[in-house]
């Protein structure tokens, strides 16, 4: 699957959930997304088999919140997706991926050390969920 | 089975502290816990605190090897956000600095291959051949290793007078280096019955854990920064891609063989193909905004995420070193290993504290976790001798 396929896919898939899709470029592309669909979209972009996860990065917000942003490369391009996630200032608290990528994991204990972000694991609810979507899509 | 006792292995005189928590039984791996946070500098919060071109000093001491890679991956970043292209004969200059460092980098690994296999003979050569590429180094660069040569908008200094006829004799004296390690890998019994089958990281294990680097292509992935999103001077150099399928300790020790060979081929091209001209270009003050950026560092993909709100200093500087995903994949590819080889199994990950080392919360009251300042203490008392 190439990644305009991909992206097509992604944007289709989970058109509800996205707010914002950015191009930077020829090779950067720059997302806002839902943080209830986060499992459900890294998921989907670790079945394509074709995407990898690099990194998350926390950076707070000048609102008091905290926006995590999760790094995604597309194999053998220059294609790097950067998702954002915003952790509400009052509930910090957002799913974790790193059922999905196990390296994720270094990056949300870093992000919970440094700034408070509880990360959850993602439970058969939410994929319960997912599936739900999926089957309705 | 008998119940896993955990063991902790230090290894202060190659590895600098890091800290693997091997747990055991019946003369076999059961887990392997990384454990970080003892060797925090407080990196990227110190990067909040300098000027973009103040960073260079701060991020080529993240790590010694990869002194050159860290400034790499920033300036790529701060280039993208001012708009700002480097002039042709810097691009080149920093393609040589940063496969000169690959090629000291790689070297100093088959040193520690040769010392934790009993090969002391070979640990010799190594330091013998990468004393060459340090002496260029510094010839090139006035530093041996910390060569501070790539700057926001080009280099730092030039190459001038016989510095490119030197570099390229210097070269050439190297080149029997790689020949030797060849023979080693290829004919030395010993060495290969220490590597060949040991430490397996198969390609969907790899995939799944992030592995960049030697770690991956060795597994058969074939992930390289340069090819993938190339960047400096390598869109104009010819070099092949090393890979190999088996995912072992001598697949890993073969595809850094093969690189330092394309390296070599590199650096020659580059003294050959640069022209005369400047080496540094105007910087702007860096406008608000986020760029990421990645490099081929010695150890894999080095990814930096950056972001400016306008003014004289970063907001916030993210920095994934490649060592951190090799790490998480050590913690697939040990269980089952037999304890005399996991010296060698993790050593061949080529792991790095310095680039890898994870944030702690400094809380001098101790209420929000761990004094790493204890820890640094406890660490050193269980490394005594008893």
């Amino acid at each position: 699957m190439s990644w305009k396929e991909i992206e097509k896919n992604l944007l289709e898939r989970f058109a509800d959930d996205f707010s914002e899709w950015e191009w930077s470029g020829t090779s950067r592309v720059r997302a806002r997304l839902r943080p209830g669909a986060l499992p459900a979209t890294a998921r989907f972009l670790a079945e394509s088999g074709r995407v990898r996860f690099i990194s998350a990065t926390a950076l707070p917000t000048a609102a008091g919140a905290v926006d995590v942003w999760y790094h995604f490369d597309f194999y053998q391009t220059a294609q790097v997706l950067s998702v954002r996630v915003t952790a509400p200032q009052d509930d910090p608290v957002l799913p974790s991926v790193s059922d999905v990528w196990p390296n994720a994991g270094w990056s949300e204990q870093e992000a919970a050390r440094v700034f408070g972000i509880r990360f959850r694991k993602d439970t058969g609810a939410s994929r319960a969920a997912g599936r739900q979507k999926e089957k309705a899509g | 089975m008998t119940e896993p006792v955990a063991l902790e292995i230090t290894r202060p005189e190659f590895w600098a502290g890091d800290l693997f928590r091997i747990y055991a039984a019946e003369g076999r791996v059961v887990r392997l816990d990384v454990v970080t946070g003892v060797r925090h500098r407080g990196i990227e919060r110190l990067a909040e605190t300098k000027s973009w071109s103040r960073l260079i000093p701060l991020l080529e001491r993240i790590c010694g090897i990869c002194s050159a890679s860290h400034p790499a991956a920033l300036v790529r970043a701060v280039e993208e956000l001012a708009e700002v292209r480097p002039p042709e004969r810097a691009q080149y200059i920093r393609t040589l600095s940063c496969e000169l460092e690959r090629l000291q980098s790689h070297l100093l690994w088959f040193a520690t291959l040769g010392h934790l296999a009993g090969y002391e003979t070979l640990w010799m050569w190594t330091w013998r051949y990468r004393e060459e590429l340090l002496v260029l180094n510094e010839r090139i660069s006035g530093n041996r290793l910390i060569p501070s040569l790539i700057v926001p908008g080009g280099v730092r200094r030039d190459l001038d007078g016989d510095m490119k006829d030197d570099a390229r004799r210097a070269l050439e004296r190297f080149r029997p280096a790689l020949d030797l390690l060849d023979s080693q890998l290829s004919a030395d019994p010993v060495l290969r019955s220490r590597m060949r089958g040991i430490g397996v990281l198969d390609e969907e294990t790899a995939r799944k854990n992030g592995a960049v680097g030697p770690m991956a292509r060795a597994s058969g992935v074939a992930l390289d920064v340069r090819k993938d999103d190339p960047y400096f001077a390598y869109p104009w150099v010819d070099w092949n891609l090393s890979l190999r399928a088996d995912g072992d300790v001598q697949s890993r020790a073969e595809v850094r063989l093969e690189e330092m060979r394309e390296s070599l081929d590199i650096c020659v091209q580059c003294l050959e193909r640069m022209r005369p001209g400047p080496v540094l270009a105007d910087m702007p003050q860096v406008p608000a905004g986020m760029a990421v950026s990645r490099v081929e560092a010695p150890r894999g993909e080095l990814f930096d995420c950056v972001v400016s709100d306008g003014s004289a200093a970063p907001v916030r500087l993210h920095i994934r070193p490649p060592s951190a995903p090799n790490l998480k994949a050590l913690e697939a590819v040990c269980p089952g290993t037999d304890l005399e080889d996991i010296a060698i199994v993790l050593a061949s990950a080529d792991p790095c504290t310095g680039c890898a080392e994870r944030v702690t919360v400094i809380d001098a009251s101790g209420a929000a976790g761990p004094d790493p300042v204890r820890l640094s203490r406890d660490k050193t008392a269980r490394s005594r001798p008893a």
